[in-house]
């Protein structure tokens, strides 16, 4: 066993290393959703200071109104600006998973590392309480709360944390029991290092990509839950904006030949999806390179 | 034996789970703020005798334990409570909307096990031009989230080309079937690409391995090396994430079931939660969340069923 370890962890051919490296970092289209994602950003935080039209100024007359001078996406239903609406819907739609996944990013790793660190009894209870919780979809448990505590983002963005913190768990666990097995951990265990410090100093740094690619990967699914929850009406409540709920009110106009407020807001919704998804991906392949 | 254990194993833990989801679907009534009975009555005007007969229904004079276990009693017998808003018994109530909610998972899971393994298996064992476009628009679908999928499917079929219903579920047979399929594309897209995804990739890893190469230096039938040696290898993983996808799009089902308008458990839960009906939700949850872990737990024994190393392997840990 520790022969094998030792003949697959010596030094490759340097063809081959070379070939591995063209595919090391995050490559041409882990750059291009960096900056996809890093403009999103931008306009969001800072669109609003440079396209000062109030996103809540209903203007009768201009309902379904085209694009025209100073309004480049035209209105909505109810003669709202749609480009203000989208750069202020962004905003909570942007926002609202980064609490997600910090949630479950904290209690994940919490859980994984306790488990995979103390094991015995405690990992088992952990690894149970992990199954019975991988039975709650997050959107559903975002539901439940919703139905406890009343509709929001606040309620409903923790509960989904803890929807998503079984995945998290599972995981960091895997990683952190492939990497406690290694000799180094041992060297460190018997020159007198205690298991915090172990967990820490040692074994954090060398899981943090792995924890990074799941955090990015569940911010992408938190994304999409929350503008879900928000769409069926028990997220974000109009006339507050939001992409999910820009979805669901363009859908009366979409019947009646008017599809831009719910095409716009689900393109937004589509690309900052797609531009974390496919980081999310470079990530995990490179956690898995090292 | 081993399977005999293995299956008991399975069943235990299944009906652990089971209890554990019981428990946290009903102690959440009791995570909100003030007591349990002006919870329930939220926002209502009641009269004496209708609150008493909320406080009888739950039980609400007895202690918490005593609570659950009556109310697990009642569910055990079928008896899922009684709506607060109709007055009427939750099974009633969600009959019919479990057969339409049934369907529509249905639908969506014949879309994603026939469509995702075929474009999977075709992009597997077919590296060129194909494969790369099949992934890319896999990779593109997989970022469409179903209530946005389900309003673009909406624009074009229903709106604009006219050939589907919008809304509504439809009666007899076909006319459902013809009213599902938008709402099953909707639901199905996103797993439809992940499903292909992980097949194709199952394929790849399964087709470079050593004994796939020494069948092949054999001189085995291509056909046969496919069928024997790379599918039914490659099917392990597929059927693990195949089945969690699925369970899956029982929580994908209460947005779409929205969307669409379909009278099933899912549009019925949203509504739920909006007129305050709490029994109702507790029920529809419960419902949800059980199917789920069964579904799961039929998983596990495919699982065992296609490779029986891991019967074997459980006994020895």
């Amino acid at each position: 066993m520790s022969i094998l370890e030792v003949q697959s962890a010596s030094p490759e051919p340097i063809e081959y290393d070379d070939v591995k490296g063209q595919r090391k970092g995050l490559g041409l289209t882990g750059w291009i959703a960096v900056a996809v994602l890093s403009v999103m950003v931008l306009i969001t935080v800072f669109g609003p200071m440079l396209y000062t039209v109030d996103p809540d100024n209903i203007s009768l007359m201009d309902t379904f109104g085209p694009p025209q001078p100073g309004h480049p996406l035209g209105f909505d239903g109810q003669g709202r600006d749609l480009l203000a609406r989208l750069v202020v819907g962004g905003r909570t739609s942007l926002l609202g998973p980064v609490i997600v996944v910090i949630i479950s990013t904290l209690l994940g790793a919490l859980l994984a590392f306790s488990a995979a660190w103390i094991g015995g009894t405690y990992d088992t209870v952990v690894s149970r309480f992990i199954d019975t919780m991988f039975a709650f979809p997050g959107l559903l448990l975002a539901i439940i709360a919703v139905a406890i505590f009343g509709p929001g983002l606040m309620a409903a963005s923790i509960a989904l944390a803890i929807g998503y913190t079984p995945f998290v768990a599972r995981i960091i666990r895997s990683a952190v029991l492939r990497e406690r097995n290694l000799p180094y951990v041992s060297a460190l265990t018997v020159q007198g290092l205690g298991g915090l410090n172990i967990s820490i100093r040692h074994l954090l740094p060398n899981v943090a990509g792995i924890i990074i690619a799941a955090a990015t990967l569940s911010y992408g699914y938190a994304l999409i839950d929350l503008a879900a929850l928000s769409f069926i009406g028990l997220g974000v409540q109009p006339p507050q904006s939001d992409w999910g709920v820009m979805v669901a009110e363009g859908i009366p106009g979409l019947l009646s030949g008017y599809p831009q407020e719910s095409l716009y807001a689900g393109l937004c919704i589509i690309i900052a999806v797609g531009a974390v998804n496919l980081l999310g991906d470079r990530f995990a392949a490179m956690a898995e390179e090292e | 034996m081993t399977t005999l254990r293995f299956l008991i194993g399975r069943l235990v833990a299944l009906a652990i789970t089971l209890l554990l989801a019981s428990m946290a679907i009903y102690g959440a009534m009791f995570l909100a703020p003030g007591s349990p009975l002006a919870f329930l009555t939220r926002g209502r005007t009641m009269s004496a005798e209708e609150l008493d007969a909320i406080a009888a229904q739950y039980h609400l004079n007895e202690p918490v334990w005593r609570q659950y276990l009556y109310w697990l009693g009642g569910v055990l017998h079928g008896d899922l409570g009684t709506s607060i808003l109709q007055k009427a018994p939750v099974t009633s109530l969600i009959g019919e909307r479990a057969v339409n909610t049934l369907w529509l998972v249905a639908c969506a899971s014949i879309l994603i096990l026939t469509v995702g393994l075929t474009v999977g298996i075709i992009a597997g064992l077919k590296p060129g031009w194909l494969d790369t476009s099949l992934m890319l628009t896999a990779t593109a679908a997989m970022a469409v989230p179903a209530f946005v999928a389900a309003i673009i499917l909406i624009l074009i079929f229903a709106v604009n080309l006219q050939l589907f219903p919008v809304f509504g579920q439809g009666e007899g047979f076909s006319d459902r079937i013809y009213h599902l399929v938008l709402p099953s594309v909707a639901l199905a897209l996103a797993s439809v690409a992940y499903v292909a995804r992980l097949t194709r990739a199952a394929i790849r890893s399964e087709a470079a391995s050593d004994h796939v190469q020494t069948a092949v230096s054999r001189g085995l039938p291509q056909r046969t090396i496919v069928s024997r040696h790379i599918l039914r290898n490659a099917m392990i993983p597929i059927v693990t994430v195949a089945g969690l996808t699925i369970g899956g799009l029982i929580a994908g089902a209460v947005v779409i079931e929205q969307v669409f308008q379909l009278n099933g458990l899912g549009s019925y839960l949203v509504e739920a939660v909006g007129s305050k009906d709490f029994p109702v939700v507790q029920a529809i949850s419960l419902i949800l969340v059980a199917s789920f872990i069964v579904l799961n737990t039929v998983v596990d024994l495919l699982y065992a069923a296609l490779d029986p190393r891991i019967v074997v392997g459980r006994q020895h840990s």
